[in-house]
């Protein structure tokens, strides 16, 4: 089960938001792209990029939330956290976190901090649940 | 090229190290984060072409909404 999956399968009942947000692992921080940490990542995850520094202004943010979006192919509209990265904090988001919005705009699906805990079929059951499945 | 036993065993302990940080900061980040039942806090974010909005209030009473945030690297 992956985000596309799910995208695929529900988009048309329910609203997909990709939200790029400051780098986890650029070159200039935290970076896995050393030799051992760099053979395990792509092992699980393939389409993470070990080549990009922390954008410094919107425009380089928004160039590489374009590559992101390119590559990981999910089909989603990507939006972008601002430099302030006040979305991020808002929601704990970094490194990477899901949660669905209920109509009534409360939180129904509080995803776990990602990547570890990211759960994409935890937020089906969830989707599930409460579109009456 | 075949890294060295000490180039090795630089990776394990950058790698343990990085385990504990996260899993500090995964404390850290889950009690920060909204809970289930309350309201999402709002927001309006651009698209890549910086041209494009999006509100997250304006679906209320319409849709519901799955939000991903993640990063490249």
């Amino acid at each position: 089960m992956s985000f596309r999956e799910l995208y695929e399968e529900y988009h048309e009942r329910v609203q997909f938001l990709n939200i790029y947000i400051r780098e986890a692992h650029p070159k200039d921080g935290w970076w896995l792209g050393r030799r051992l940490t760099k053979t395990i990542v792509k092992k699980y995850s393939s389409k993470v990029s070990m080549e990009y520094y922390d954008p410094e202004t919107i425009e380089e943010r928004r160039a590489v939330a374009g590559d992101c979006e390119t590559a990981l192919e999910y089909g989603i509209r990507t939006y972008v956290d601002g430099m302030d990265d006040y979305v991020n904090r808002t929601y704990a988001a970094w490194p990477t976190r899901s949660y669905l919005v209920g109509i009534d705009g409360r939180i129904l699906y509080a995803g776990k901090m990602g990547p570890t805990s990211l759960k994409p079929k935890e937020l089906k059951e969830a989707l599930d649940e409460n579109l009456g499945q | 090229m075949i890294p060295t036993f000490s180039e090795l065993l630089n990776d394990v302990k950058f790698m343990l190290s990085m385990r504990r940080q996260l899993m500090k900061r995964q404390i850290e980040l889950d009690q920060a984060a909204p809970k289930i039942g309350e309201l999402a806090p709002d927001f309006t974010l651009y698209d890549i072409s910086g041209k494009n909005s999006i509100t997250l209030s304006d679906f209320r009473g319409k849709k519901p909404v799955v939000l991903l945030f993640g990063s490249y690297t």
